[in-house]
């Protein structure tokens, strides 16, 4: 069988048509009455974000990106910041404290090695104190 | 309508409902009986409609002119609802009245309405060739359904088609010649049903003996 011939009987057929002309005018007046039309104009940019019918969902990939990558720039700046404050004096001078009481602790872990005594005890209770410095100067 | 015009009064109706009420006018029998076509129950016909106007007025603000016509953005909405209409089975009788309450509106005299429906399905029900394409077109996979109906009984063109659609020309008539040959296939069906052969198929099925000999 041929498509023409049954193309020729689709485009042939008695169509019937849509009759409800009161349903049709009684829409017409809910859609022209309708509370759609005294709600405020949104903001465009509201809009935009929540989208609509046309507007095309990659230009929202692309704003929400942008945020994203400002807010990941930000972050990060945030957390090197942090991680490296300028020091006040106060911490520079527990910093040099801390440096000379490591080599300090150093010196008289050797020193005390080759003396063979029993340094743990002696170093975990003078380690963090002033007097490692006389200690030192003692042996 | 010039296009021109037509691009106006769009603009216009984003924000003035007399605008879009011309709109309305304009296009709210094409697009009724586009879906009565597809669907062929008047009830349903007329609730798919009012969806697809009234998610036209609530879209209408954000539409912008992207290589597709008003009428076709319509139709696109229409396509839309009837698709999900045809997955979902909805079937919400009588829904401009669910609408009209959501709306505040009261209706002054439902049975008006019932009477309207009735008196139009039977109307419907005489158009028997047409019943028994519906019937036929309705168990096919609905692209198929939405490009035979667009073409054949909306006499679109394929470009109209493919703006409708969003598919591309080649797509549209390879869908059209596979669509046209599972109806003729359906027609085979139909071929030993005698009681129910229409007149314009038992033409066909004469035309097809003629064909094989």
């Amino acid at each position: 069988m041929n498509n023409n011939i049954i193309e020729d009987h689709l485009e042939n057929i008695q169509l019937p048509n849509m009759e409800m002309e009161k349903g049709k005018v009684k829409l017409r007046y809910a859609l022209l009455t309708s509370s759609h039309w005294n709600q405020k104009k949104q903001n465009s940019f509201v809009s935009f974000l929540k989208g609509g019918e046309n507007t095309m969902l990659r230009n929202r990939f692309v704003f929400v990106g942008i945020l994203a990558i400002i807010f990941a720039i930000g972050g990060l700046i945030m957390t090197t910041t942090k991680s490296s404050p300028i020091p006040t004096p106060e911490a520079q001078a527990e910093e040099i404290v801390k440096k000379a009481l490591v080599k300090v602790d150093q010196s008289i872990i050797v020193y005390l090695y080759d003396i063979s005594f029993n340094y743990f005890s002696y170093i975990n209770t003078a380690k963090y104190s002033i007097c490692l410095y006389i200690v030192k100067f003692n042996m | 309508m010039e296009l021109d015009e037509e691009k106006k009064l769009v603009e216009e109706a984003k924000s003035n409902p007399s605008a879009f009420g011309t709109l309305y006018d304009l296009y709210y029998t094409k697009i009724a009986n586009y879906i009565l076509h597809r669907v062929g129950n008047v009830a349903v016909a007329q609730d798919i409609t009012s969806d697809v106007f009234f998610k036209a007025m609530k879209s209408v603000s954000s539409f912008t002119w992207r290589n597709i016509s008003f009428s076709s953005w319509l139709y696109k909405i229409a396509s839309n609802e009837i698709n999900s209409y045809f997955r979902k089975k909805k079937y919400k009788i009588f829904s401009l009245d669910i609408l009209f309450e959501k709306h505040n509106f009261e209706l002054q005299d439902k049975s008006d309405i019932e009477q309207d429906f009735i008196e139009a399905q039977n109307k419907l029900e005489e158009k028997k060739d047409f019943v028994k394409v519906q019937k036929i077109l309705t168990e096919l996979p609905l692209h198929y359904q939405e490009i035979i109906v667009l073409r054949y009984f909306e006499k679109k063109k394929l470009k109209e088609i493919c703006e409708i659609t969003g598919k591309n020309s080649n797509t549209v008539k390879s869908l059209l010649l596979r669509g046209l040959e599972r109806v003729k296939k359906k027609f085979f069906v139909l071929k030993n049903d005698e009681t129910q052969m229409l007149q314009p198929f038992s033409q066909i099925r004469v035309l097809e003996r003629g064909d094989n000999r």
